[in-house]
């Protein structure tokens, strides 16, 4: 039931966010990477640095979320479990982001989830280099393009945002298309429930 | 160059113009990203899609989730916090190189940092305003009827027809490439016709949420304007057209967003 929900909230947030050109987006998010790959060595590094970018999106995102849904009328209902919190993540925010639906698997033992993106806004024409070796700057290890994770904007994304509201998790790009597969898979796993942070200088006397 | 609006021969003529743009990307140095088409978008003609009105996409992305759409749209607060993310890195990731090299006093190395930020920057938005016309620019033909009359008259008629064409260009950039970019077209434009452009923007959104009369601000904000100077200049460049593009902060206290680009065509 909350499946249909999110959709239907995610649907109508999308047709109530102005938009701007994806192709635009895309573009932008490409030159970024390619000025990291100038920059840095290793892939990791790179991949790291995506990810550190994403994650201070992500918090500022989720606040992004809940006070454009809260002006559009939509509530959010409270999210009971993991579960819930997938679907919504899925289903609502990146609908209404990104304009495009993912699906969501959990895994058996509730403390972990994959989300599956079909389309990738961040990852139009894009194509990487097929040969395993590229010049370097410093002359230093060739690089592997089967390391680098394009899209590792999202893993910051969602664990910048989760964190937010208290739950910590690890995230991780576990296939791309851009690396030759037919579907991306982010796999999300739940490490701790965060008390609430604000600590004791905030306790009513 | 002209494109029929038959969706087979448009993805043609998409794909032979991309070659040229992933030609003369590779002249320009950058190997990752090339703007080749993208083989996993199902449906076929993503160059038509970009060509027509933003409204009806976004209701169609929307409403069929079966067959495959090509992403024509995201969301405002997607590419703000995406360029948002992109600015705070070129600075810290300056701020790290200028104590790098810091061997001379920091005002210097401020400067020198001031200077790659900027320059980074602008580079990154060439590639992108250069890509980007590449896709704009696919239907439209800019001034090619007229130039094919003008090749029998004499030779100041030529490099009228060359200013002509120049202007169009301009205008092109003005209207059909702000409004992708800003959502709004170019507040004012000034030509001498001879090659120089004065691009007026009285509100900028990226500009619109500074604090008024701040140094600081001011400061981010014209850090912020290598940006679309990039931009102004890779479409230029796409356009057929190498020019020098700068850029100057207008705003008067009041309004933060108002700024000019002066295009000077080599």
């Amino acid at each position: 039931m909350s499946k249909s929900v999110a959709a239907a909230s995610g649907h109508a947030l999308w047709a109530k966010m102005p938009k701007a050109n994806a192709e635009l987006f895309a573009l932008t998010y490409g030159s970024l990477v390619t000025e990291l790959i100038r920059d840095y060595d290793s892939i990791e590094e790179i991949n790291e640095q995506l990810e550190k970018m994403g994650y201070s999106i992500g918090v500022r995102c989720v606040d992004e979320f809940l006070a454009k849904s809260e002006q559009h009328g939509m509530t959010v209902p409270t999210c009971q479990n993991l579960k819930d919190t997938a679907e919504v993540v899925a289903k609502t925010g990146f609908r209404m982001f990104l304009g495009i639906s993912c699906d969501v698997t959990m895994a058996p033992d509730g403390n972990a989830f994959s989300l599956f993106m079909y389309e990738n806004p961040l990852a139009l024409f894009v194509e990487l280099p097929k040969t395993n070796d590229m010049p370097t700057a410093a002359g230093g290890a060739t690089k592997k393009w089967e390391d680098l994770k394009y899209s590792n904007l999202y893993c910051g994304i969602l664990r910048g945002s989760l964190e937010q509201i208290n739950l910590r998790v690890s995230c991780e790009y576990i296939r791309d298309v851009l690396q030759g597969e037919e579907v991306n898979e982010i796999r999300v796993t739940l490490r701790e429930v965060l008390q609430d942070g604000a600590g004791d200088d905030y306790k009513e006397e | 160059m002209a494109a029929p609006s038959s969706s087979g021969a448009s993805v043609n003529s998409q794909q032979g113009s991309v070659a040229s743009g992933a030609g003369n990307n590779g002249a320009a140095g950058d190997k990752p990203s090339s703007a080749s088409s993208n083989h996993n978008l199902k449906s076929p003609a993503p160059a038509t899609a970009a060509a027509t009105a933003p409204g009806t996409n976004s209701k169609a992305s929307a409403g069929q989730q079966q067959q495959k759409q090509p992403i024509t749209h995201v969301s405002e607060s997607a590419m703000d916090f995406l360029l948002t993310e992109v600015l705070h890195w070129v600075e810290s990731n300056c701020k790290k190189i200028a104590k790098e090299q810091n061997l001379a006093q920091s005002e210097e190395s401020q400067i020198l940092a001031a200077e790659i930020s900027a320059a980074r920057l602008e580079r990154m938005g060439y590639s992108v305003g250069f890509r980007l016309c590449e896709r704009l620019a696919q239907n439209k033909s800019i001034g090619s009827s007229s130039s094919q009359n003008q090749q029998q008259q004499s030779q100041q008629d030529a490099s009228q027809a060359v200013a002509a064409s120049q202007l169009e260009a301009v205008k092109f950039l003005c209207k059909e490439f702000w409004m992708e970019v800003f959502r709004k077209q170019i507040d004012k434009l000034q030509t001498n016709h001879r090659g120089v452009f004065v691009l007026k923007d009285l509100e900028l959104k990226w500009l619109a949420r500074l604090p008024a009369n701040q140094e600081t601000a001011r400061v981010a904000a014209i850090q912020l304007l290598a940006f679309p100077c990039g931009l102004v200049r890779g479409a230029l460049a796409n356009l057929g057209i190498p020019a020098v593009v700068s850029c100057d902060f207008l705003a008067d206290g009041q309004n933060m967003a108002a700024c000019s680009f002066n295009i000077k065509i080599k």
